[in-house]
């Protein structure tokens, strides 16, 4: 039984595909101006790199802010619910998840076989998101691989009072000019970020085990601001981008049981 | 060009045929072209339940409304405005004191909201004209008041010669009628209260603000006189009574019928119009407690079919909002699968009816009790629960307007206070029942849909 999950984010397109409890292969790239195409494209080459083709595929779940727009899934279902659902697969003991992406950011609570206790999701302000990462990036003229690993050179984070992205702009601007290190500024913007998510986390719990996923979940300095910010350890997936796709790859198979 | 959208608001033909040079110019007042007619009966036929009459008659009644406030310089003598959450006996008082062609009276942000926001889709130009006029964006100022604000100073719709407004609810009506009058020169008249109780009063009024808000009503009917020229009469404001109880009475055992019946026998989003006319007064008396008895009867046939606009045993939820301009986003939560038993403040618990002291103010100006007049962010409270226990809810959704002075303080202690008296669980959701633009329903849609599911895998194993 071979299944697969298409998770359409805002910044990239991630597809699963999953044999019995296996992960078979997975394709990351971005999403580009069209929901379709991308979840087409990455799924396709999921499969080549599987050596499959779409009819091999018995059911496929489509998640992410673009899953109603995958046609050629059969069910789509919110990325709460698939992140909880494969960080539950890779990390069992995991009760805590933090899932930052590119427009949004959310704590979910798991249970033991998975599912979501609860949950809460920021709004729609870019704050405490990857895109307000890329902004600050951008403006400091770093690529936003570079962030954080010179973030974590930092002695001395500054505080980014503001947590808008345009005015957090503006204050970083008066940082620099005030000659204030770089590693500085971008551990204090990692800060920022982390704060914001760790305060709105607060009405969820943060229970150990907790596990960072998303595309965020790579930069190490976020996810060090987030360990002080909850006082808890934290643990990241091998590749925490493809969670979600993976908890609805998984989500098919239990759908595919109910079917049958 | 318009003949099927207005079938679809309960038009007959002959009134069609008879309005049509109102309608007409009206409309090129409005800037309603072809595109925003199809899109119009598209957004009908999509979110409301549109076969039934009840549903098309009270569409009929804001349409109406919509034309008349656009010619209403040239009909009438005078006109009086005012807007949510001035009460409506008060306001239904005076112009029943007054001859039809004398003076109009209209909430004209509701008009528009239910008309150019709801059917049309089509309240952003008016949006930022009043941002543009002294209602900026960034500063949380009430998209209702920018809406009418900005149609005024578009030229669309008239500038009042009196607006009546209520500053007992927040600060943003008061402060924006202030602008109308310092920058416009309309005169406003105030009903004035003083929202200071403190925690643990409700569900008591201290004597003072009962008879404060008694005071002001009357010198709010001595500036109306004034103003307009007309003398307030004993028997509007009984006719005003009356007919005001009638309608709510009615309308409550209509909340009730939908919030008992399993399944949802119709959408919410069919309610919002009958709804908001329990604070906008129209002369058609008649014609919307007509409307109403109509859909009461249709109602009353699905839930004897067994019709419902969502799954039978389907969980239930009480939303905290009467979302006017974006019927979407109810309808979300219903597609979602999630059956809406009901929607404050569509319906009071008999125990706050009972108890409401603004009776009492209300039996000392003669205009009737006002129940919807808020206590305070404890009554808020008090409310969302009680609401929550009556209908035997499975979690509560609350959709809370961003710049709304009176909900927002009340958002995180109903969440805590419902989970913790109750055990069900709460989802917070930020927008604006005014401004679409104070959102993403795309992202709403994400945490709606994972509630939905949790609300499931709770009742299924509690049924196991």
């Amino acid at each position: 039984m071979i299944t697969a999950g298409v998770d359409v984010g805002a910044a990239t397109a991630k597809t699963v595909i999953v044999a019995d409890g296996v992960i078979l292969s997975y394709a990351v790239m971005p999403t580009g101006d069209s929901v379709a195409r991308a979840a087409e494209k990455v799924t396709g080459a999921a499969l080549e790199q599987a050596r499959l083709s779409m009819p091999d595929l018995s059911f496929i779940i489509s998640t992410g802010y673009g899953r109603n727009g995958v046609a050629f899934a059969h069910k789509a279902v919110t990325e709460i619910i698939c992140h909880a659902k494969g960080v539950n697969f890779l990390i069992p003991a995991a009760r805590t998840v933090i899932d930052i992406g590119g427009q949004d950011s959310k704590v979910i609570g798991v249970r033991e076989d998975g599912t979501v206790s609860d949950f809460v999701m920021n709004d729609k302000c870019a704050a405490g998101t990857g895109r307000f990462l890329e902004v600050m990036a951008g403006v400091l003229g770093l690529a936003i691989e570079e962030m954080g690993p010179i973030s974590l050179t930092s002695k001395e984070p500054c505080n980014i009072s503001s947590t808008c992205t345009i005015f957090a702009e503006t204050e970083m601007v008066s940082l620099r000019a005030d000659g204030r290190n770089r590693e500085d500024i971008v551990a204090g913007i990692h800060k920022a970020v982390a704060s914001r998510v760790v305060v709105m986390g607060r009405t969820v719990g943060y229970r150990q085990q907790v596990v960072f996923t998303g595309g965020v979940a790579k930069n190490l300095g976020v996810k060090h601001s987030l360990e002080v910010g909850i006082r808890l350890p934290i643990l990241i997936p091998e590749e925490p981008q493809i969670v979600g796709a993976l908890g609805a790859a998984l989500l098919a198979r239990r759908e595919l049981g109910i079917l049958r | 060009m318009y003949t099927e959208l207005f079938k679809l608001c309960g038009f007959e033909p002959d009134e069609i045929k008879k309005e049509r040079p109102r309608i007409d110019k009206a409309f090129k007042i409005l800037g309603i072209e072809d595109e925003d007619i199809k899109r119009g009966e598209k957004r009908l036929k999509q979110y409301l339940d549109i076969e039934l009459l009840g549903v098309r008659r009270f569409l009929g009644i804001w349409m109406r409304e919509l034309v008349n406030l656009v010619l209403a310089r040239e009909e009438h003598e005078k006109i009086v405005y005012s807007d949510f959450p001035m009460e409506l006996r008060p306001l239904m008082s005076m112009m029943l004191s007054t001859d039809e062609k004398k003076a109009y009276f209209a909430t004209p942000g509701q008009i528009l909201n239910m008309t150019m926001g709801q059917i049309f889709d089509k309240l952003t130009p008016f949006l930022v004209a009043g941002e543009e006029n002294g209602l900026p964006p960034g500063a949380a100022h009430c998209a209702l008041y920018q809406t009418r604000l900005g149609a005024m100073v578009k030229g669309v719709i008239p500038f009042p010669d009196l607006s009546v407004i209520a500053s007992y609810h927040c600060d943003q009506p008061a402060e924006a009628e202030q602008l109308l009058h310092e920058v416009y020169g309309v005169p406003v008249a105030y009903l004035d209260s003083c929202p200071d109780p403190n925690w643990g009063d409700w569900p008591k009024f201290n004597d003072y603000r009962v008879r404060y808000c008694g005071s002001q009503a009357r010198k709010l009917f001595q500036t109306f006189e004034e103003v307009i020229g007309c003398k307030m009469t004993d028997e509007a404001k009984r006719t005003a009574n009356k007919a005001n109880a009638i309608f709510r009475l009615k309308f409550q055992q209509l909340v009730e019928l939908i919030g008992h019946a399993d399944p949802q026998p119709i959408s919410q989003t069919s309610l919002v119009h009958a709804f908001f006319l329990n604070s906008m007064p129209t002369r058609d008396i008649a014609g919307k407690q007509e409307a109403l008895e109509i859909l009461c009867g249709e109602v009353e046939e699905r839930v004897n079919q067994g019709k419902g606009v969502v799954e039978k045993g389907a969980p239930g939820v009480f939303v905290t909002a009467t979302i006017s301009v974006d019927p979407g986003i109810t309808r979300m939560i219903e597609q979602a699968g999630l059956a809406i038993r009901i929607q404050i403040p569509f319906w009071l618990s008999p125990w706050v009816m009972a108890r409401h002291p603004y009776r009492e103010w209300a039996d000392m100006i003669g205009v009737g009790p006002c129940l919807d007049i808020p206590h305070s962010c404890e009554a808020h409270v008090a409310i969302n629960l009680e609401n929550c226990k009556a209908f035997n809810v499975d979690g509560a959704i609350d959709f809370y307007p961003y710049s709304c002075r009176e909900w927002v303080p009340t958002v995180m202690i109903t969440k805590k206070t419902i989970e913790r008296e109750l055990g069900i669980p709460v989802l917070v959701l930020e927008g604006d029942c005014y401004d679409t633009r104070n959102y993403s329903a795309g992202q709403l849609r994400t945490r709606v849909e994972t509630f939905a599911e949790l609300l499931r895998a709770a009742k299924a194993a509690k049924a196991a």
